[in-house]
């Protein structure tokens, strides 16, 4: 099965204040569905 | 939309949804008010994860391709109108289900704007779904 790639694990999101988190943090605790949208709006 | 409307079943499953954007963290903000989301919610303005991921971008994905416009007719007919564009107009999305061991469950690239995968496709990568509550055939016991 595909595996996240290390790099792209640790890619920054941005909070809705700004404060940085790596990627990966959002399934270390369980399965992430993550949905990347278009855009806001 | 439709998704974070299902979260309880994904949490049923163990799993968490994320939504993810690529405006500035104070249009993601405005985002979740005006949705009304309960989701979390962050953002990505490089872009650098949408690459990573393989999600395509360009002008004739988005506004030149004629599926984008009848998912849009679609999507209006179902009463959810599109705001104003808060990030990259050319940009689409996509999901990905990741297990905590960092493997990939479930991918999809959007090929078109309005292009988003089954929702029991994404229910079934996020894990089995909880055992039904038992219910006893026989009826209630019966005192002596």
């Amino acid at each position: 099965m595909e595996r996240i790639e290390p790099t792209l694990a640790e890619l920054p999101l941005l909070d809705a204040d700004a404060s940085p988190r790596p990627l990966r943090t959002l399934w270390e605790r369980q399965t992430a569905v993550l949905i990347f949208v278009r855009h806001f709006g | 939309v439709q998704v974070h409307r299902a979260r309880d079943a994904f949490h049923a499953r163990g799993a968490e949804v994320f939504v993810i954007g690529n405006g500035a963290p104070h249009l993601a903000r405005a985002f979740r008010e005006d949705l009304g989301l309960e989701v979390p919610l962050y953002t990505d303005p490089t872009l650098a994860t949408y690459r990573a991921l393989r999600f395509r971008r360009g002008v004739g994905a988005t506004l030149l391709s004629a599926r984008t416009w009848a998912h849009a007719l679609r999507a209006t007919r179902g009463g959810f109108l599109q705001g104003r564009t808060q990030g990259d107009a050319w940009q689409l999305g996509g999901v990905v289900v990741v297990r905590p061991d960092g493997t990939i469950a479930y991918r999809h690239a959007s090929a078109e704007a309005g292009d988003h995968p089954p929702l029991d496709a994404l229910l079934a990568a996020a894990g089995p779904a909880p055992a039904a509550t038992s219910i006893g055939l026989s009826g209630p016991a019966s005192s002596p």
